[in-house]
């Protein structure tokens, strides 16, 4: 119960207050406007003949980037707009759970009179953050899209994907796509943010958010199944490249960090002095 | 009836020894007085009363529930520890609102009398980043002193105000203190904390020196 109340206090205060911040998502404009041109330049080169949708442009957009594999001739080139992308919702939950420690620990906590419920209340805030961060870059880029003029639709255009990425997504059932694009760097990237606000207490916001910046630069440059920031690659998943990561795994380490982060900061703020 | 009871309690900040083995026992019905100088660990032991401090060894045993053991803070009980801190984008009425949902049971109209009795409007629109100093404060004392809880504790409670409010302050007190509520309070000035405590404790390096009765006239 009191969980539920401190909830509502954390949605109010670090979600409702802080709408602002979800700006950051208007990004999504550059990638649409990328994604716009490539439709162009396929659709003179390969006469395309169906228009793309909605969810062919949020696919592309969250694309991120395939395997990176070292050449003396070319630099490595970061995708700038999948490390906005990320880095967004790294920033909009960097500074709230510990600055709402810092100024108003003392009488929240001892108004609530309960440390764990304290914790989880900010655990479930943070996981509400990156989803609501999600829904409001889908609709950012829906909305972008349309203007560029894509159809209203959920439904992917095999012809687009198969030209863009060499694979034909008939083989890949709807739910498996959902399941890379949406569920799986949903997951992780709440698991990172997890991690990241734990880190804000341990360490300090600023500390926090530049490790989580390092992780998703180390994910571009590495492929390696413990480096999460990979997952938020749907490219980069097994159905597209052998030698890929399963997203299965990418779920099992989600799971863990969520679960890691609730125990080790229950533990953590059980012990922690509040001075 | 409320009972704080301090076992042999200890404890060390960054190597620092802050409290050492102090035992003490707080009853209801009187205000005890901290007293010590700066540092001495006046204010450590109040967050450890609170509930906000860990202890290295011994006990806070409140009503005979042993603190982080039986019971993560006191069930009943109101803190003003140093500058009080609250949202600044809200009402001083909305603020003690919003805590006051937390903790459940307390009326909004329990809310504006706390605000009253310390002197400040319930209905004054101003928000907490517009309030003086002295406002700052007395909406840390209303917080600490709505829902009159069985355990207050203030630190520090008349810094910034000025005469006519610490007379309002004391006031107000002694009043809580007559419902047999536990009020526990440190206070730099010495006269001040002589008028309104019953018990003072005089704390130097983080141990218990001496204790003194007082007998006044401020019932």
């Amino acid at each position: 119960m009191i969980t539920l109340k401190l909830l509502k206090r954390d949605i109010k205060l670090g979600i409702v207050e802080r709408l602002i911040l979800y700006l950051v998502v208007l990004f999504t404009f550059f990638m649409v406007k990328d994604c716009s041109r490539a439709i162009a330049d396929i659709q003179v080169r390969f006469s395309m003949q169906s228009s793309c949708t909605i969810m062919d442009y949020y696919v592309y957009c969250m694309s991120g980037m395939g395997f990176y594999q070292f050449d003396p001739t070319q630099g490595f080139l970061i995708p700038y707009l999948w490390f906005i992308s990320q880095l967004g919702i790294s920033y909009i939950i960097a500074y709230y759970a510990e600055k709402d420690f810092a100024e108003n620990g003392v009488n929240v906590m001892v108004a609530g009179r309960n440390r764990s419920a304290w914790w989880f209340s900010k655990v479930i805030w943070c996981i509400m953050s990156v989803l609501i961060y999600f829904v409001a870059t889908f609709i950012a880029c829906s909305c972008f899209a349309m203007f560029y003029g894509a159809k209203p639709s959920l439904g992917v255009t095999d012809e687009f994907l198969k030209i863009v990425y060499g694979y034909n997504i008939n083989y890949l059932p709807y739910k498996d796509l959902m399941l890379i694009v949406f569920v799986v760097p949903i997951a992780v990237t709440a698991g990172i943010c997890l991690v990241q606000m734990l880190m804000s207490f341990i360490i300090s916001p600023v500390t926090s958010f530049a490790l989580t910046c390092a992780v998703y630069i180390l994910s571009a440059y590495y492929t390696a199944w413990f480096l999460p920031g990979s997952y938020t690659m749907w490219v980069r998943s097994s159905y597209f490249d052998v030698r890929g990561l399963n997203p299965l795994s990418g779920l099992l380490i989600a799971a863990f960090m969520v679960i890691a982060v609730c125990f080790v900061g229950n533990s953590y703020f059980e012990k922690k002095d509040i001075i | 009836m409320s009972e704080i009871k301090i076992e042999d309690l200890s404890k060390q900040i960054k190597g620092a020894l802050i409290l050492d083995k102090v035992s003490i026992t707080l009853t209801s019905g009187k205000i005890y007085g901290l007293r010590g100088k700066n540092g001495s660990g006046k204010t450590m032991l109040m967050r450890a009363m609170a509930g906000l401090l860990i202890p290295d060894a011994g006990s806070v045993i409140i009503n005979g529930k042993t603190l982080h053991k039986d019971i993560s803070f006191p069930e009943s009980i109101g803190i003003l520890i140093e500058n009080p801190s609250f949202l600044p984008q809200y009402t001083g009425f909305k603020n003690l609102k919003l805590l006051a949902g937390l903790t459940g049971g307390i009326s909004d109209e329990e809310i504006r009398t706390a605000l009253d009795r310390v002197g400040l409007d319930p209905e004054d629109k101003r928000t907490y980043r517009k309030y003086s100093l002295g406002m700052k404060q007395k909406l840390g004392i209303a917080n600490a002193i709505m829902g009159e809880p069985d355990i207050i504790i203030l630190d520090e409670p008349i810094n910034a105000l000025d005469e006519e409010s610490v007379k309002k302050i004391k006031k107000v007190l002694l009043e809580i203190r007559d419902k047999d509520k536990l009020i526990i309070i440190a206070c730099h000035d010495r006269e001040e904390l002589e008028y309104l405590s019953d018990i003072i404790y005089e704390i130097k390096d983080g141990s218990i020196v001496d204790r003194k009765e007082i007998t006044n006239d401020n019932a």
